[in-house]
């Protein structure tokens, strides 16, 4: 059937198509809207699957390992560093003969946080024994992940598969795909019934021993199942072109017979070479186009012989491998080429978008050139980061002006205007209330979230003060390292980490546990919108029960977590909850962590216009209501005993709160009446001094 | 102590997206001030969320209708926080 889809609805129909039994993924972008599909499907009934909300890329990898090794069909989607978080599970998946499918939206790896597409995040995993499938188009896309399962559950292979797709350039771009009927896909996949992995205590068996000097066997069977894939790939492909007439193979060879230059590439830029290809042909020169299909198992014979009588080969790189020369796809042509006289050379186009323009001038230059040479494209230094330095006046430096840098002044703010947040948004508001009581002396780390992306973009930034950003899940650590050196250094400041609900509740609350156990003095403001909304709102550890998000379609199933309880059980923290309706009492709390030469924790729920899904101007009547319904009680916590430091006179109805929220438009007042109940219990609790 | 950009993508600079990000080109309602309903409190600048509102420094003996705020349009995404908050309902958001 005809559709008009995107690269992630692509993703999400090739997964429902292969019948996926267990998905699990973490928001991250360009890749969350293609399990906020899946979830749609599962919901609507389309899917018969299990999709597990995880707190991290690396659990979600580890929820589709461990459902393998029971025995399911599992998938899920990233990319990037979401990608290089779950990295020691791909190895597991590899190593277990787990053949999971993950589809990739390729995006450049932080630092800096690209959000373009090249793909360092898939091929630094080329040694994980990881089949590669490229895909050009959406169409590829649902065709190779359909294909992907055939090809590793097939007993000679049992291998994890990536299906890589170009973030944002692919994912985000619209075309008419034929999607194909379920029937025929699984009269083509049949359902996943694996011999060597299982749950069945009649037969038990241990997964995942240690070894001792067995380890290079095993190596040699992942090397080997490698190899085999080459041939079952070419079988599952003329399978695969009987059953749905479309062909793939392990490489695409276009116009190549009687080529003398040969242009390789893989992914979407094919599609532009392919057309510069006739073009060139047409005014008789003799070009064609290599594309590259299938990564791992690198495809070296195929590639030899469309290459054979070529005399100059260009090799397109979106990856680079800093220490080689070369690009690291034309690392592997080049070894594939080893005996050839070709002139190859290569051109790192990284995560840049070519035009059909940025071709012809390419090629002159190669058509010219009487030796091998590497390029990098459209990649010079850029001279405002030099510019920058030093001096602070953008506009200035613009006009080539050079301009004295000014001292940040005291009782500046913090944070500049000109922010990039949505309009209404109260957590910024917060961020600027809590900050500015430290003034010039704040230092911040940041995790990944809603401020990270609106508060500093290259090459501007929205920051009077140190400001820090390493990664989404362990800035509680780099936090603690920023600490040690302060005082190693004897900087005085107040060292301050900005995090969302997601940051601390979820992907970091590993390292800043670590933190806290360790005592650094690191004042925790917490900015708690309830979701992971900087994705496009879905579920956190902190999603209050009943709310509706991408990720919980008919409402938040389970509790949130209670943070505070767990911060607590590391000792000696100053706890405090607050709000942004009440800034007297919020400064309060702030002014009193900064007094202490401990950890503090402060939590301050920040409602959000669209994941909330209310008008913006209610933000701090909303945040008022919390308070006045008990469901987000203020309170301090120390010494063992909860105070409570706002106190409602007239405690209104949960309902009056809910009911201005858009996302829990959808319970029913039995709904709201048991959670009035939890709300009340959890008041009496902390009225009594219990967390 | 020399301070230098050699490599790492670090941005040496301060504030710098203001001169650039003017969000109140996102504005779709101008919040409009009653002169004569203010009476400077401070509840509007503490809540606005982008930093636009200035409260300024007016003599008790002032006529009425003295401006005791001002907002920087230059900045103010329009979200309507001041206006609804504003306990003499001395802002209007209109239409702009």
């Amino acid at each position: 059937m005809k559709m008009f889809l995107s690269g992630n609805q692509c993703i999400a129909q090739g997964a429902k198509l292969s019948r996926v039994e267990v998905v699990a993924a973490y928001p991250i972008t360009p890749a969350t809207p293609a399990s906020e599909d899946l979830h749609e499907m599962v919901g609507r009934g389309e899917l018969d699957a299990e999709v597990v909300n995880t707190e991290s890329e690396l659990g979600a990898m580890g929820v589709c390992v461990g459902a393998a090794a029971a025995g399911c069909r599992t998938f899920s989607c990233t990319c990037s560093q979401g990608l290089a978080l779950m990295r020691e599970m791909l190895w597991a998946a590899s190593g277990m003969a787990l053949p999971v499918v993950l589809a990739i939206d390729s995006r450049e790896i932080g630092i800096p946080q690209g959000l373009l597409s090249d793909y360092s995040d898939c091929l630094s995993e080329r040694d994980a024994s990881i089949l590669q499938f490229m895909c050009e188009d959406g169409q590829e896309i649902i065709d190779s992940l359909i294909m992907a399962y055939r090809i590793g559950e097939h007993e000679k292979v049992l291998l994890p598969s990536f299906v890589v797709s170009e973030g944002h350039r692919v994912s985000h771009s619209f075309e008419t795909v034929d999607v194909p009927e379920q029937e025929d896909v699984d009269k083509f996949l049949p359902k996943y019934q694996p011999k060597h992995v299982f749950v069945d205590p009649d037969y038990p068996m241990s997964m995942g021993t240690g070894v001792m000097p067995q380890y290079p066997s095993f190596k040699m069977q992942q090397y080997r199942a490698m190899q085999d894939a080459k041939t079952v790939i070419k079988e599952v492909c003329d399978e695969f072109a009987d059953a749905f007439g479309r062909r793939y193979g392990l490489v695409e060879a276009y116009r190549t017979e009687d080529a003398e230059m040969v242009m390789v590439g893989m992914g979407s830029v094919v599609s532009i070479l392919r057309e510069k290809v006739d073009e060139y042909r047409e005014k008789g020169l003799k070009v064609g186009m290599l594309k590259l299909r299938v990564f791992r198992p690198f495809p070296e014979e195929e590639v030899r012989e469309a290459l054979s009588g070529a005399k100059k080969v260009l090799v397109f790189d979106r990856a680079c491998s800093p220490g080689n020369e070369y690009g690291i796809s034309c690392i592997e042509i080049r070894s594939a080429l080893r005996r050839s006289q070709a002139l190859i050379s290569n051109i790192m186009i990284s995560g840049r978008d070519v035009s059909s323009e940025d071709v012809d001038a390419l090629y002159d230059k190669w058509a010219e050139a009487d030796d091998e040479y590497v390029e990098w494209f459209k990649a010079d230094f850029d001279p405002r980061a030099v510019s920058m330095c030093g001096f602070d006046n953008f506009e200035k430096l613009v006009k080539g002006e050079t301009v004295e840098r000014d001292v940040v002044q005291e009782g500046e703010a913090c944070l500049s205007k000109g922010i990039m947040s949505c309009s209404g948004c109260v957590s910024l508001g917060a961020i600027r209330m809590v900050l500015d009581v430290f003034g010039k002396k704040a230092i911040v780390v940041n995790n990944a979230g809603c401020l990270s992306a609106v508060g500093a973009f290259y090459p501007m930034t929205g920051w009077n003060v140190p400001f820090y950003f390493f990664s989404y899940s362990n800035a509680g650590a780099a936090a603690s390292g920023i600490e040690v050196a302060m005082k190693r250094k004897g900087i005085d400041g107040d060292l301050i980490l900005v995090a969302g609900d997601g940051a601390i509740f979820d992907i970091g609350l590993q390292t800043y546990s670590a933190a806290l156990e360790r005592g650094h003095r690191i004042i925790c403001l917490c900015y708690d919108n309830e979701g992971y909304m900087n994705t496009g709102v879905q579920c956190s550890g902190s999603t209050p029960h009943g709310a509706r998000t991408k990720t919980t379609l008919e409402g938040r199933r389970g509790r949130a977590k209670n943070m505070e309880q767990i911060v607590a059980a590391h000792g000696d923290v100053y706890i405090a909850t607050a709000s942004v309706a009440y800034p007297d009492d919020l400064l309060k709390k702030v002014r009193k962590a900064k007094s202490f030469d401990k950890p503090s924790f402060l939590h301050v729920i920040c409602p959000c216009p669209p994941g909330w899904e209310y008008d913006p101007a209610l933000g701090i009547e909303i945040a008022r209501l919390g308070v006045e319904s008990g469901a987000t009680p203020l309170y301090e916590y120390e010494d063992g005993k909860v105070t409570l430091t706002k106190v409602p006179k007239v405690k209104k109805p949960l309902a009056e709160y809910l009911r201005k929220q858009g996302r829990f438009s959808h319970l029913t007042d039995d709904d709201i009446a048991e959670m009035q109940a939890e709300v009340d219990r959890k008041l009496e609790r902390l009225t009594a001094g219990n967390l | 102590m020399d301070r230098e950009y050699i490599r790492g993508a670090g941005i040496h600079a301060a504030g710098t997206i203001a001169m650039v990000n003017k969000t109140g080109t996102w504005r779709l309602t101008d919040p409009v001030v009653d002169q004569f309903k203010c009476i400077g409190c401070k509840i509007c600048s503490q809540f606005c969320p982008d930093d636009c509102i200035v409260r300024l420094v007016v003599d008790k003996s002032a006529p009425a209708g003295t401006p005791r705020i001002t907002i920087d349009m230059e900045y103010c995404k329009g979200c309507g926080i001041c206006a609804q908050e504003c306990p003499k309902t001395a802002i209007e958001m209109v239409q702009c």
